[in-house]
Formats: C-alpha cells, structure tokens, sequence
C-alpha cells in the first residue's frame, strides 16, 4: 500500500520534471485569442475551469436575435451590480438603441454596449483567453456576444471582505485605531486617505505564477530615491515563483542578507506608520491578500521604534526609545551575563548576594549554562503553544507555564529561582521590542550567546557580541548600511535615532534614504514661542 | 580595485584613536611607569610633539601619491624588485606585529579572567572575528569602530568617575625631580608600541573620503589617544601608586579592581577589560587587514581574501612562539622593539620621501 502510494509520488515528481511543459499547462492560453462562435467560447470556458460550479454563465439574447452571455464567479462578483447595470440594461436593448437601425451586427451592439450601456467604471475589451481568465477569477464579469472574437470585461467586484479593524500588533495608546486588512484596494486608500498628494504614486504588478497575486509599489515621487524605487521594481520584477501567499514571501525574496536573523525588510500593518515610512523616503510593498506591508529600506534603528514615540511628547517617546535599547541589551544578553558571572565571574557580586544565590543552587544538578539552556527551551515552547492554543485553553496554558517553570520547577530543585526570574525577565524584554522580526532574531542569537558564555564567560560574549557587530555592520537593505545613523556616524540624524527630538527640531528628512535634493520638510522657526506682550489680564486679581 | 569601500573622515579618526591606544594602553602605562617613575604621565605628553613629526611625515607622503598605498608607490619610487622587497618587509611587519597583539590579548584573557584556559584556544577564539572583520573590509571594521568607540568612552569616564575617590594625587609629586631626562626616557618604547605602528594607516588612507582634510584628523584623534593615554598612566600612578603600577602587568585592570561604590559595584574590572577587548580588537583587524591588502597589492592579487586563511594560521603559530611570558614581552618592547619598528615607521618612509623627491616622482 505504502509503496504504491511512494510510487506515485515519483512518477509524480518525475513529471514536474518537465518544466517547460507544465509551465505551458499553467498558461494553456497565453496569447490566445478568443472564438467567433459563442458555444465554443463557452465551451472552453467551461472545460477550461472544469465545469467549476462557482462558475456562472447567464445566457441572453440581446437586440432581437443576438445571442450573448454574461460569465462570472460567484462569491467574487457583485451579483446586484451586474443584473442592474449590465443585465437589465442589455436585455432592454432592443427597446432603445436598436429601434433606429436595422441588421446591427454584435461588433456594433458590443460598441453601444460598451459606450452607452453599462453605466460604472471600469469596463475593458478582453480580446485574449489570459485576459478573460485572469479577470473573471479576480471578480470582474465577461461579457460574450456571438459572432465576436472580443468580450466585455466590467469591474463588479464584491463579495465579503475583512473590514479594517484594529491593529493586533504594534498596538499604540495614542494614535489612529485603523490596521490594513487582506485587500489591496483597501489598504491604498488607507494610505491615499493620509497621504492626499498626487506625488504618492502607486505601480502594480502582477506575482505568482499560480496565484495571480497582486503586489503594489507605493513611493512619493521626488521625496522617495529614485535608485532605490527601481532597486525595488528591479527586485520584484525578478520574482518567477508560483505563489505569493503573504508578503513574507516577498520579503524572502527580494531582501539583501540572506544568511542573517536580522530583518532588512520592515513589515507593518499600521497605515501610520507606512504612511510615515513613505514620508521618509522608504518605499511601501503592498501585497494582496494580507494586511502586512512591506517598507523598504530599513536600519535596524527603525525596528525599536514605535508610531507613538511621535504621538507622545518627545520626552517621553526619548524615554522609551532609551528604554527600548535597553530591553534589546537584556534580551540578548542577560542570561549569558548572569551564566557567565555565575559560572566564572563570582567576584562581580556583592558577596551577600552571592551566598545567596549559591545557597540557592546548592541542590540544583545542573551547572548554570544547562540550567538557563533548560529553562529558555521550556520558555520557547511554551510561548509557541500559547501563540497556537485556541483562545479557550490560552488562559490555562499560562497558568500551567507559571506554575510549572515557576514554582514547580523550583521546588523540585531542577532550577535555582534566581535563574526563573532572569529567563522570565529576559521573556519581558524581548516583548518590548516593538516589531515582531527583530524580537525573533534576538531570541535566536541569545541561544549563541548563552553557549558562548557558558563556555569561555565574559570572554565568550565579547567575542560573540564583536561578530554580532560586525555583521550588522556589514549588513545593507537596499544599499543602505544597516547601522546608520549610527555608522555612518550622521550627526544631525541623532535627532530622530537613539532619542526623539521635538517636532520642531527634526526639520529634514534622513539624507541616507530620502532622495536628498531637498531634505527640508518643515519651515523656519517652527520651535513653538511664548505669546508676547501683556499676559496678567489671565493671572486674576 | 581589491578593495572598494570607501570609509568616512570621523571612522578613520576612530580607526586610529582605537588603534593607538590598541594594546598599548594595557601594557604601556606600567613599562613607562617602570622607567619614569611619577612621571610617566609626562612621557605620554612628550610623545604628542614625536605624533605630530610622525604624521606630518606620513601624511606628507600619501598626501604626493594620492590614491595609492605605500606597497604601491613603494614600487614606483624604488622601482620593481627594491620595491617589492619593501613590501615584503611591511607584510612580514604587520603579520609580526598582529601576532604580538594576539599574544598581549591571549596574555591578558589568561592572566586575569580565564586562568586555566589554554592560551591557543583564546587565541583561536578572537581570531574568528579578526578574520571574519577583515573578511568583510575596511568598511566594516570602520564602522564597527565606529559603533564600539561610544562604548569605550562611556566605559572609560564611569571608570574614572568611580576611581574618583581613590585618587590621591600626592602619588603624583615630586613632579620632574631629576629634571626632564626621566620622562624623555619613558618616551623611548613608545615611539615604537605604538607610535611606528600606525605607520599601517598608510595602507588605508587612500580609501578615506575627503583626503585634503586627512592630516587633521590623524593628528587630532591620534593626539586624542595619546592624551587619553596621559590620562590613564596619571590615575593609575595615583591610584595604584609607583610601585604598584609598575609591577602590575596591566595596571589598568588593576586599577579598575579598586572600584567599590557603596560595597555593591565592585570588582567590575571584567566590563573594563572589555575596553581592551574593543581596541585590540579593533587593532589586530587593521594590522591583519593590511597584511593581506598589502599582499594583494604587492603581487597583484585579484582579492586579498584569498590569503586570509593560512596568515590566520601563519599568526596564530606566530603568536604562541612570539614570547614566553609577559615578563619578555615588557623587556623586549623596551630595548629591541622599538628599533624594530621605528625601522619601519620612520626610516622606510623617510627614504621613501626622500629618493621619490629625489627621483621628482608624483602620484
């Protein structure tokens, strides 16, 4: 049973081997014009997709004897539109248009049809078979009338969509409630609806061979660099994959540093901060079919930070930024420091603090490196499970993780509780970086650390943190180092990296990823004055 | 081009502010303090005006061949062969000397932190990222410079801050008691550990942004480096006292034992060591960069990461039969080394400048 079942798989493998042929499979039509003959067109449609039952096909007779056809999917197409405004008005034809002339052939009744009849936006000629396919899966209705090698294409796109809701990630006090949702559409006038410039330009392509998906590049023309807008197209454009699923497969394929835990591609889905990062001169990839966008280039400056840091005062929104650098060090670093000062550093302790914590371990087996190794697994799996539970057990799973890694796992003796509280600290910091991607590349170099320490101590971690900076220097996103403005040291843009600066202070844009003919974005003398002349009239008697 | 980055004005300023006080400022303060007693801090402020001769020489030099390192001018000016022996000379130099600051690093690790670890494995250890940094290029070490050199200060002012309290400047005095010679004696290792040394610059100069402004920078942060180096021999003479610095191998380290705030932070001299990590670090990549750029250079290589892998070998068996102990690296940077690298930082340029005006050459 098994090896027939394997057997097939073989056979099924070898076949795929043949890639030119099945990427004609794919594309049975493309270049391919439609028939004449109504019957055949939908004979092929049928066969095509087949004989698909989401596949509507409304046959009708138009001005007298004219035989025609509306073709749509049901669920992607707005049923009421296409009866109201197509259907009805082709069916009445004959009453109007055609009472004038005599022996109207079905190229004249497509021309009236087109031009007259159907009353919304977007209405196109389809005169090949990809066409026709590619927007019918995608909502549109086809229009077929006998004796015409062309359909009508008309935009009745519907069916249910996600609304926008709120944001489940980067969540803010302060500031717009709004999250992109699956759609395209949407998602660009979110943008559109913060940013009213004809400079915010929108291009689309068309991803995934299979799926058909499609991608948008958003910039602000003459604010955005130019090199890195074609950098993108370029990137995108060498894109051959049959399916584009969420915007991660983008981001695998277009970003700089392949063999790196740290992210050059930022992913968001807040409109805001797109909106922001557009401002800036970074480049938005919208990819349909997910809320999260991409935005391009990126330093690892911006993913510690927060779309509140500029709702907030700029001297709470310094506060946290600092705060956040902070949380970055401790989540990457202090089990090792802990392992490795309690494993070859002992004199760094105040001795008081250090009888305790050797009291503490005196029944525990394992030396501190297994036990923070130990204790970061457990920690690791029981988030994965939290993130997959279904919400109903989602509370349980906490209080057995508590109780478990906690007290349990203390009282047994397996861990000195010292060691739960810097793994669950360590935990705590890691949430405090704000973006997602950045947090999992910290988780996993804190196991290469850990070991580091364990081994060759303080020692170890330098060597481990020398790499660790090294290769984020070296890394770039989009020609841009990944460092700055850090290195390349930019001294006017430690306003807006390390601290937040007030508005007013903040006046040009980052040279390094804006096109910097003109950086300037805000007037002279924004820095807020105190009124003048006489204020006592408000200081009462 | 073997190498194509391009590094800023501020990072070469750091390379060199770190690379000065590289291994040095570990090893020096307590050599100096050996020869010149109390005023040791004083010799440091001597070696200001040799800094200043030196890079004038130095920058002088790359300043009439621009855009070519001395491996290759040093063709042009002694001809084929001659010049090919120079080059030689140099790579042998600053494989030599990586290998010495390999040996200081592996020294200090085993000494003071990890004392029962064999010293072969510590090297190892910190080769891994001096060969991937010199992998990646001058750009990357620079702005890795760049990213570390903020640390340094921070490290370097709480340290002092903390130290506060210990001072007693009465360490200090007599100030000069046998008038100037005693200083002027404690300048002699440190014209060649590490004042010669950063003849290496001369590779990487030509791949700076911004080369009339060259001179200034050198000067600057090399003066920087020499005045935090003063700095570091005063407080550890009036922390430690005389005799304590100069049998300390590294005094600093010592130094930074005494810290004790509110008997909580103390014994933290393992952050401080971390400073010498970073210019050591930042040193031994440099050195070890130029060596194979300058190999590259010399027999027209197409990339100068092909030699990477056996110098790294090459300095780290280099390293092991340096020295035996720390007591000969002190004696030998006090008598024989300095002559040594004078040679290189001083005589070979100084004739290099000379027949090139002789022979009216221009870059």
């Amino acid at each position: 049973m098994f090896s027939t079942y394997l057997k097939g798989k073989i056979k099924k493998k070898k076949a795929s081997r043949g890639e030119s042929q099945e990427k004609q499979d794919l594309q049975p039509f493309k270049e391919k014009k439609l028939f004449e003959d109504l019957k055949r067109n939908i004979e092929t449609v049928k066969t095509e997709l087949g004989h698909s039952n989401d596949i509507v096909i409304r046959e009708f007779r138009v001005g007298g004897n004219i035989q025609a056809a509306a073709l749509f999917t049901d669920g992607l197409s707005d049923q009421v539109t296409l009866s109201d405004f197509v259907i009805k008005g082709l069916m009445h034809l004959q009453d109007e248009a055609l009472s004038l002339e005599q022996n109207i052939g079905p190229e004249k009744i497509m021309q009236i049809v087109k031009e007259q009849l159907i009353t919304f936006g977007d209405v196109q000629e389809v005169s090949d078979w990809e066409q026709l396919f590619k927007r019918m899966l995608s909502g549109s209705s086809i229009l077929l009338f006998d004796g015409c090698d062309k359909a009508i294409s008309a935009a009745t796109k519907g069916g249910e969509q996600r609304g926008v809701t709120e944001p489940s990630t980067q969540t803010v006090i302060r500031g717009p409630r709004e999250a992109f949702t699956e759609s395209i559409r949407i998602n660009t006038s979110l943008l559109r609806r913060i940013i009213k410039s004809p400079k915010l330009w929108l291009e689309e392509r068309t991803i995934g061979e299979v799926t058909q998906t499609q991608v948008g590049i958003m910039y602000l023309k003459g604010i955005a660099n130019e090199e890195i807008v074609q950098e993108v197209r370029d990137r995108l454009d060498r894109i051959q994959i049959d399916a584009i699923l969420e915007s991660g497969y983008i981001e695998e394929l277009i970003q700089d540093e392949i063999w790196s835990p740290f992210p050059t591609v930022y992913n968001t889905e807040r409109p805001d901060v797109t909106a922001g990062g557009l401002l800036e001169g970074r480049v938005a990839i919208i990819v349909d079919g997910t809320p999260f966008v991409l935005l391009v280039p990126v330093v690892l400056n911006s993913f510690l930070q927060s779309a509140e840091d500029y709702y907030q005062r700029f001297d709470l929104g310094s506060f946290l930024r600092l705060l956040r650098f902070a949380s970055l060090f401790v989540a990457l670093l202090f089990p090792s420091l802990y392992v490795a000062i309690t494993t070859f550093h002992q004199e760094m302790l105040p001795t008081s603090l250090m009888l305790h914590l050797s009291a503490q371990r005196e029944g525990v087996p394992f030396p501190p490196i297994i036990e923070a190794l130990l204790m970061e697994i457990v920690f690791e799996v029981l988030r994965e499970a939290g993130v997959r539970m279904p919400s109903a057990v989602g509370n349980t799973i906490s209080i057995v993780g508590a109780l478990v890694i906690g007290q349990a796992a203390v009282e047994a003796g397996i861990v000195a509780p010292a060691m739960v509280i810097v793994v669950s600290f360590t935990a705590i910091a890691n949430f405090v970086i704000p973006a997602i991607s950045l947090a999992i590349a910290v988780r996993l170099l804190r196991f290469g650390l850990l070991i580091l320490s364990g081994t060759l101590g303080m020692f170890g971690v330098a060597v481990g943190l020398l790499v660790l900076v090294l290769h984020l220097a070296s890394i770039r996103s989009f020609g841009i180092p990944y460092l700055s403005p850090f290195a390349p040291f930019m001294r006017n843009q430690q306003r807006d990296a390390l601290f937040r600066f007030p508005q007013w202070a903040m006046d040009t844009r980052p040279p390094f990823i804006s096109d910097d003919e003109d950086l300037v974005r805000q007037g002279n003398n924004q820095k807020p004055e105190k009124p003048q002349g006489d204020q006592s009239r408000h200081d009462g008697e | 081009m073997i190498e194509n980055g391009k590094i800023s004005l501020l990072q070469f300023g750091i390379a060199v502010y770190m690379f000065a006080l590289g291994s040095t400022a570990l090893l020096a303060p307590s050599i100096i303090v050996s020869i010149a007693k109390q005023d040791g801090w004083i010799s440091v402020i001597f070696c200001m005006l040799v800094i200043v001769a030196f890079v004038s020489l130095w920058s002088r030099l790359s300043k009439r061949y621009p855009g070519q390192s001395m491996i290759q001018y040093g063709e042009r000016i002694l001809g084929t062969w001659p010049g090919k022996l120079v080059g030689l000379i140099y790579i042998w130099y600053f494989l030599y000397l990586s290998s010495l600051v390999l040996r200081n690093l592996g020294d200090f690790i085993t000494t003071s932190v990890l004392s029962q670890t064999p010293i072969q494995f510590v090297h190892i250890m910190f080769m891994i990222p001096v060969l991937y940094g010199a992998y990646l290029g001058l750009e990357v070490i620079a702005r890795t410079g760049e990213v570390l050199f903020p640390w340094i200060l921070v490290i370097f002012s709480v340290t002092i801050l903390l130290l506060l309290k210990n001072i007693d400047p009465g360490q200090v005095l007599p100030i000069l008691p046998d008038g100037l010679l005693m200083p002027l004696k404690g300048v002699y290792p440190l014209l060649g550990f590490p004042i010669s040394e950063l003849v290496v610059f001369l590779l990487v100069i030509p791949f700076v942004k911004g080369q009339n402004k060259i001179k200034k920078y050198f000067n600057l942060y090399f003066l920087l480096a020499a005045a935090t180096g003063a700095c570091i021999v005063f407080i550890s003479i009036s922390v430690l006292g005389v005799d304590v610095t100069a049998r300390s191998t590294f005094s600093v380290f010592d130094m930074a034992k005494e810290i004790n705030v509110g008997n909580f932070f103390e014994r933290v001299e393992v952050l401080v060591g971390g400073i010498w990590m970073m210019t050591i670090f930042v040193k031994l990549s440099i050195c070890f960069y130029a060596a194979n750029l300058a190999t590259a250079q010399l027999f027209n290589l197409r990339s100068y990461r092909v030699t990477l892998l056996p110098f790294g070998m090459f300095v780290l068996a280099l390293s092991i039969l340096g020295y035996k102990n720390t007591a000969e690296s002190a004696w030998f940077i006090t008598t024989a080394y300095p002559i040594y690298s004078l040679f290189h930082g001083l005589v070979i340029p100084a004739l290099l400048l000379m027949i090139g005006k002789l022979r009216r050459l221009k870059g």
